[in-house]
């Protein structure tokens, strides 16, 4: 199974190799403008990453509705990424895989564990280039709390939340959401065409711009619905951890359960 | 038919979606043969094939390979090559980094065994260009390849000769009799009835999912 999976890795690295660079890429873009768009405000790069990765908010009022194109961009693309390769080695390689695996069951293990490694090093990867990015422009390496941070964001609050606390909430966010979205992606490509289940996956992400249902999987990596922000929601860590962690474990079993017993024509 | 048959289709038949794909399809097939496969494009070849491979999972029947049943005793054979459509090899990779990415799944067999098998299919295996520079020819010695490099008992070809040239079918015929004379149990499918007569020792028509016509291609040296 070990063997698969770091197949795997290698394989979705050099097929993909180009959309990861134009992810990288546009990050890299996003990130430089944001930076240089508060640099005269004593802003760090915690700074930068909130404005970058912020949703929409809760809407209370249809007029105040706004597309939160960075949150949808770096929601959407890894799902992009997720589900172009888990389709090309469904069309191409899968008969050569099961053969040499002779487990359908190792071969759905190993592409369950891809998914969660791809959901965990694309955004540890992109934390990094907006961190190494935007402390090069803004000449702030710290991680604490910037004049901007306590003067433009701490306002913004429900609930005081540090730095740190609001990182570790936008990553993990990020992280467990992707890995729902993902799952759910393998669970629907049993069925459906990958083209018609990236369509619902993009759907799904996007119920979450209007509606602060804490039920949704892609609330969770939208970090203006949180507690601190949102005390109404009651949207914490914990809950986002363990409800995500539950919708991941049921999508791949019913996955795992799905592929085995269909043909593989 | 022989109880010693190395693999065995019984009454082997494949409905999906109410649509008869496999009908009543009965084989004996043993080592050291090559058989051949011929029908029109949708008669059922590469469905059976998947069907003795055991990726798709018969409606009635029962595949049996060495002596074990396919679906209740063992999943997939435990030994098998197979060319079903192009593999989706990596377009940046040589053709021998494409066959080392497959082979480290298995772990049976050296660069050296990887080589060899892109040598037999008339590649060479120290060529440094990368696959997305291969001939559609080429790509096809490479498909055939990464199905023998591991010396699998039973070989599945579903249409090997496809955007091969003359000298590659040539090649490919040595390669196949070589193959057999190895021991192995060769499955070809092919529209090409002179090309499977001259390889196969027995030859299967299909025709909507069923066999209509079965007969021995054998020729003595003296013929």
């Amino acid at each position: 199974m070990s063997r698969l999976f770091f197949r795997d890795v290698i394989y979705s690295v050099s097929y993909g190799k180009i959309k990861y660079l134009a992810f990288f890429a546009i990050a890299a873009c996003l990130t430089i403008m944001k930076s240089v768009e508060i640099k005269p405000f004593s802003a760090n790069s915690i700074d930068v990453m909130f404005l970058m990765l912020q949703d929409n908010g809760t809407i209370r009022r249809a007029a105040d509705y706004q597309v939160p194109f960075y949150w949808e961009f770096i929601q959407f693309f890894p799902l992009i990424l997720i589900g172009d390769f888990l389709h090309q080695d469904e069309s191409s390689n899968r008969t050569y895989l099961l053969l040499r695996c002779r487990s359908k069951i190792r071969y759905m293990i190993a592409k369950i564990g891809w998914m969660t490694w791809q959901s965990g090093w694309l955004f540890i990867l992109l934390f990094f280039l907006i961190y190494v990015l935007s402390s090069l422009i803004l000449g702030d390496f710290s991680l604490g709390s910037s004049s901007y941070f306590q003067q433009q964001i701490m306002p913004m609050m429900e609930a005081k939340a540090s730095p740190a606390s609001l990182f570790v909430h936008m990553f993990i966010g990020f992280v467990v959401t992707t890995m729902v979205l993902s799952a759910l992606q393998l669970l629907c490509i049993q069925f459906i065409s990958p083209i018609a289940t990236l369509f619902i996956m993009i759907c799904l992400c996007s119920l979450s711009t209007f509606s602060s249902s804490k039920w949704l999987p892609a609330i969770h990596s939208m970090i203006l619905k949180r507690n601190f922000f949102d005390t109404a929601h009651h949207l914490t860590l914990g809950f986002s951890v363990a409800y995500s962690l539950l919708v991941y474990v049921l999508a791949c079993v019913f996955a795992i359960y799905a592929f085995v017993k269909k043909d593989i024509l | 038919m022989a109880a010693s048959a190395f693999l065995q289709a019984v009454h082997l038949s494949k409905v999906i979606k109410s649509q008869i794909i496999l009908k009543d399809i009965n084989l004996s097939l043993n080592k050291g043969y090559i058989y051949g496969f011929r029908g029109k494009n949708g008669s059922g070849k590469t469905m059976l094939f998947r069907a003795l491979c055991g990726l798709i999972r018969p409606t009635e029947g029962k595949v049996i390979i060495d002596g074990a049943e396919l679906g209740k005793e063992m999943s997939f054979p435990p030994s098998v090559g197979v060319l079903i459509e192009h593999p989706g090899f990596l377009n940046g990779y040589t053709g021998f980094g494409n066959l080392k990415l497959l082979a480290k799944l298995n772990d049976v067999i050296d660069d050296d065994r990887i080589r060899e098998a892109i040598r037999l299919v008339g590649l060479d295996p120290n060529d440094k260009r990368k696959y997305r520079k291969y001939s559609l020819g080429m790509k096809q010695r490479l498909g055939i390849a990464q199905a023998i490099m591991e010396e699998p008992d039973l070989i599945i070809l579903d249409e090997p000769t496809n955007a091969l040239d003359s000298d590659g079918v040539e090649e490919l015929k040595n390669l196949l009799l070589t193959l057999k004379a190895k021991n192995k149990c060769i499955l070809i499918a092919s529209h090409d009835k002179e090309e499977l007569d001259y390889l196969s020792d027995e030859l299967f028509v299909m025709e909507n999912g069923k066999i209509i016509d079965h007969y021995s291609c054998k020729v003595t040296d003296d013929e």
